[in-house]
């Protein structure tokens, strides 16, 4: 999968919580998550972009 | 478990997670997620949009959502070693992430969070008021040892009483824990 399919990814999970894309990451990066699922599942598609 | 290539191993392990899933309690495919040449990947139920999901049970009204992220390491022979970084299972009433949990099994390895609650623990759903004050289990991070996705399957069948899609569901569960040992080398 390639790095501009993930980022679509990460923008699509984003939305549904109400964010963008760059305001999730930020706040992924500071540990600054949700409980459920989503945020988990977010999380861990942008470690796939370190 | 290792491999000649990084997404060789990567699917290899996805495949055994989901078909011992598939053979067992729900129908659901679980989708993997590859960076190209990268170290790094991750997997979970995805709907047909590749949005993250909750998969039915096979009875009973729960779901179940898991994810793993994966890294592999080259070793000293020039195979690939797989190793899981975070772990969750989920149980919900419902598919979708804002459904009502029941019991969060997760695991977040020290390479990736530090100085905090353990690392491998559970989230109840319940709230046990005690002399020593009120005991919130769905916000405090509850030890365990490694929960590995064998164990959850049990506890679904045995005592939560999700109807196994096979009989020999017990025997599919310790061969896929005589698997884990073998590639991890050690007991589950």
């Amino acid at each position: 999968m390639s790095e501009n399919q993930i980022r679509a990814m990460i923008e699509m999970e984003a939305k549904a919580l109400g964010l963008s894309a760059e305001d999730a990451i930020a706040r992924v990066q500071k540990g600054d998550v949700g409980e459920n699922f989503l945020w988990r599942d977010m999380a861990s598609l942008i470690h796939l972009l370190e | 478990m290792t491999g000649d290539r990084p997404d060789e191993v990567f699917r290899k392990f996805r495949d055994h997670i989901s078909g011992l899933l598939n053979k067992t309690i729900t129908d659901a495919p679980l989708s993997l997620t590859h960076r190209k040449n990268s170290s790094f990947a991750q997997f979970a139920f995805r709907d047909e949009k590749e949005f993250p999901m909750a998969a039915p049970l096979f009875s009973g009204g729960l779901f179940l959502a898991v994810s793993q992220q994966l890294r592999v390491e080259q070793q000293p022979d020039k195979t690939w070693r797989l190793e899981t970084l975070d772990y969750s299972y989920h149980l919900l009433e419902g598919p979708d992430p804002d459904s009502r949990w029941i019991v969060r099994w997760e695991y977040v390895s020290h390479t990736r969070r530090r100085d905090e609650h353990p690392r491998h623990h559970v989230h109840i759903a319940a709230v046990v008021d005690t002399p020593a004050g009120r005991l919130d289990f769905d916000k405090l991070h509850l030890s365990t040892g490694w929960v590995t996705v064998e164990e959850v399957i049990r506890f679904l069948i045995a005592e939560v009483k999700v109807s196994p899609k096979a009989e020999n569901w017990d025997q599919e569960l310790m061969d896929s824990e005589e698997l884990f040992k073998q590639w991890t080398r050690r007991n589950p």
